[in-house]
């Protein structure tokens, strides 16, 4: 068994870390201040280093605030395992996933679930999007279990979590990350409370072996990225809703369709580059609003909230779908989200806005059947216009798909002249509505 | 352009494809680096991966849902290797000398790496290069159950049931597989057990 | 139980993988105790297994992937396969850029839930989805994100009480 060879190698193994401790070369280390390189650098490292920690995460489960131990190991480019050790109702669960498959094991039921890979972003990852939503400050250097770390603020520039991480000056790994809502103060922090690099974790640790007599269930669910909310409508049998307004910096990054059991649900998926808002779709009647949670009013309607710490779901029904929206961003935001998908006119705003950019409505109504927000597609019409491109390749550019480098070689102006433009556009864009309302 | 093609008149629900496409996710990745382990070298380790998979499809409707396939399709990999080995000249795939690739991916190659000098790297891929060179010198009988056993970690029953072989033949052949390997990789060991490393 | 040199040094391997009983494995270790040159055997065959263990996973060359997902797209293995000819490569370009259509064209779903009448189990769903999707995000915690999972999983297989429900 894989476990079983594991376990054989566990001592040689400790002996390979102990020794690769004090050899481990730092690399070079970026210049102080300069941020972004400190981003990259931490972008970088799940691709070139190998560590097994212990890891606290502090996050409110179970209606109370928790926390939760884990062993995590991590093996370039993009496998994980984790050990989860207490409390008491998660020790022994096991998750392994090779950058293929995720596995979840729990002992206790003898089960295993089997789903896609958790770590796309390892490999994916850019921060264009992320720079283009987020203040990055540098806030200086902090020891962190005994290792020198950069500390990294990112602000967004909506509302919405920001976020401090504590990133290895040796090897780029995050070793704390803090989230804090304005709203609420910190809803979730992680820390390593011991950490090991090494070159090479056996292989052995990263993949899955089925314990005898274990039953399996699979939970792959439809994951199309390059899918419109128009052609998963047509798979789905129903008319999508789009979102008109999401906070600033939102964009739509995929969608897709799972089917479990008798329940068919569309999946759209909006990203501002570090956080991640799904709103899910189903037939009203396919499933019924859950018993649990708070009772809100979203536009006059009744609507349900459920605080997960970390992760916030409203649920409410419109127009014969079931709808709920899941995020990180402040309550407050999702009810104003939620409000705004409710009271929206939607030939109205789009005419709307068709005349204030001075568009033909065809285009802001294909840019709505490929998800876009009426504020995305306010940007890309006025950046479109400003810098004398097509439309698609500004949507492009504001989806972080076409770095500033790219645009402003197709563009032929400097990046420094192109970002002035782009700066402008967006200001100009802003005074389009419409928005999503202050509080 | 969905359809499998008439010839192979196999038509398969929405369903039943995903079905395949789980078996996929969940195996073809050990299938490849297994086949890769036995063949040595990514062209032959991909015909055989792809050849095995084509069973599988073609056999989908007899596959028992969530039933473990190790079994089946190790069996697959192991007959389809002794086939290749019958239709080759000897020498080609078992002699000594012959040109080893390493395998890609790991990123060692592209990626800088913090830890460890090129040197360093180098070293390793050679190492790599040595083992798989000295697994390609053992019989395919051999070869399969250390390749079962050293690189994919299964128990000495789950090999028995693999290969349809009693439990102390596996034993015995893991055995005789480990002394062979450890002769020609006699460097390597020595300089492991002394404590620098290779 | 006493066993000999000889016995003890075919058990060597077995004893290594901890696949003996309890009597010879502990008649093996009686015997590494007094023989030196079963202790060096002992040592080589563990150095040995050690580098197996090292080897890295072999990464499938590009393409691969493509054509063992969509294996009806691909005749030329077919005809190989029914010539016999094994050594032929097959067409993996063409098959990787047909696959693009195919996979858009096909739903790959799968669900082995079925006790889908709960409301709760959507909420649960749901979250699992977007917990997963939270790994595209580069700077995502994946402990957090597995206990998440790991949470919805049990509730998806009817064995906790749904997120967000009263504590236990």
């Amino acid at each position: 068994m894989g476990v079983r060879a594991a376990a054989v190698l566990a001592p040689a193994l400790l002996v390979v870390l102990v020794a690769m401790g004090t050899t481990l070369a730092a690399p070079a280390p970026p210049a102080p201040g300069s941020v972004d390189r400190v981003l990259q650098l931490a972008l970088d490292a799940p691709r070139v280093i190998d560590y097994e920690g212990t890891k606290i995460i502090t996050v409110l489960r179970n209606g109370r605030t928790e926390t939760v131990t884990a062993a995590e190991f991590h093996k370039r480019p993009n496998m994980t395992r984790l050990e989860y050790l207490s409390p008491e109702d998660v020790a022994g669960r096991l998750i392994v996933d090779d950058g293929a498959t995720s596995w979840h094991y729990e002992p206790r039921l003898n089960t295993a679930f089997e789903g896609p890979t958790m770590n796309t972003g390892l490999l994916r990852g850019d921060l264009s999007l992320l720079h283009r939503n987020y203040r990055v400050t540098e806030l200086g250097t902090e020891e962190v279990i005994g290792r020198q770390a950069y500390v990294v603020l990112l602000t967004p520039n909506g509302p919405g979590v920001s976020r401090e991480l504590w990133i290895d000056q040796a090897t780029g790994t995050v070793l704390r990350t803090e989230e804090r809502d304005p709203s609420r103060g910190v809803v979730l922090t992680t820390y390593f409370s011991r950490i090991s690099f090494s070159l090479n974790l056996p292989a052995a640790y990263f993949r899955f072996r089925l314990p005898a007599g274990a039953r399996v269930l699979h939970l792959f669910p439809t994951v199309d990225e390059a899918a419109t909310p128009e052609v998963l409508g047509r798979q789905a049998g129903f008319t999508v809703l789009v979102p008109p307004v999401l906070p600033e910096g939102y964009t739509f990054s995929g969608g897709g369709i799972s089917r479990f059991g008798s329940l068919t649900s569309v999946n759209l998926q909006y990203s501002d580059g570090d956080s991640l808002m799904s709103l899910f779709e189903a037939p009203a009647g396919s499933i019924g609003a859950p018993a649990f949670g708070q009772d809100v009013r979203v536009g006059g309607r009744p609507a349900r909230f459920v605080d997960l710490g970390y992760f916030r779901v409203l649920i409410w029904d419109q127009r014969g779908l079931h709808l709920t929206a899941v995020g990180t961003m402040p309550t407050e935001t999702l009810l104003a989200i939620a409000g705004q998908l409710l009271s929206a006119q939607e030939q109205a705003l789009a005419h709307s806005v068709s005349q204030q950019v001075a568009v033909d409505p065809g285009t802001v109504n294909r840019l709505r059947r490929e998800g876009l927000t009426f504020p995305e597609i306010t940007r890309a019409v006025v950046l479109s216009q400003r810098l004398g491109i097509d439309v698609p390749t500004a949507v492009r550019f504001l989806q972080g798909r076409l770095s500033t480098a790219q645009l402003a070689h197709t563009v032929g102006v400097s990046p420094a002249a192109l970002q002035r433009g782009v700066r402008e556009a967006l200001e100009q864009a802003s005074s389009v509505g419409p928005h999503l309302p202050a509080h | 352009m969905a359809r499998p093609n008439a010839s192979q008149a196999v038509s398969y629900t929405t369903e039943e494809l995903a079905r395949y496409e789980a078996i996929v996710q969940r195996y073809a990745r050990h299938v490849y680096n297994v086949a890769y382990r036995m063949t040595g070298n990514e062209a032959d380790a991909r015909d055989l991966a792809q050849e095995t998979f084509l069973r599988v499809y073609r056999a989908l409707r007899r596959v028992e849902p969530d039933a473990p396939l190790e079994s089946w399709l190790y069996r697959i990999v192991s007959n389809l290797h002794i086939d290749l080995l019958r239709k080759r000249p000897r020498g080609r795939v078992e002699s000594l000398d012959a040109p080893v690739d390493t395998p890609r991916g790991e990123l060692l190659r592209e990626m800088p790496d913090p830890g460890s000098s090129p040197e360093a790297i180098i070293e390793r891929e050679q190492l790599d290069a040595t083992i798989q060179r000295a697994l390609g010198t053992l019989s395919p009988d051999l070869r399969m159950v250390v390749v079962l056993s050293d690189v994919e970690g299964y128990s000495y029953e789950e090999i028995a049931m693999f290969l349809r072989v009693p439990l102390g033949t596996v034993k015995s052949r893991l055995h005789r597989a480990r002394q062979i390997l450890q002769q020609r990789l006699a460097r390597y060991v020595e300089a492991r057990r002394r404590g620098w490393e290779p | 139980m006493t066993l000999n040199h000889h016995r003890v040094s075919q058990l060597l391997s077995a004893y290594l993988d901890r696949e003996l009983g309890p009597a010879e494995t502990a008649a093996v270790q009686e015997h590494l105790l007094d023989c030196a040159s079963c202790r060096a055997a002992y040592e080589g065959l563990r150095t040995t297994k050690e580098l197996l263990g090292e080897l890295p996973v072999a990464e499938p060359p590009a393409g691969f992937w493509a054509a063992v997902r969509a294996p009806w797209l691909d005749r030329r293995a077919a005809a190989a396969r029914i010539r016999g000819v094994f050594g032929r490569r097959v067409a993996w370009a063409s098959a990787a850029a047909v696959l693009a259509l195919a996979l858009a064209a096909t739903p790959l779903v799968k669900g082995t839930i079925d006790r889908l009448h709960a409301s709760e189990i959507g909420v649960d769903l749901y979250v699992r989805q977007h917990a997963q999707a939270m790994g595209a995000e580069p700077f995502t915690d994946r402990a957090y994100l597995g206990l998440t999972t790991g949470d919805a999983d049990l509730v998806l297989s009817g064995d906790a009480p749904p997120a967000g429900a009263a504590p236990r």
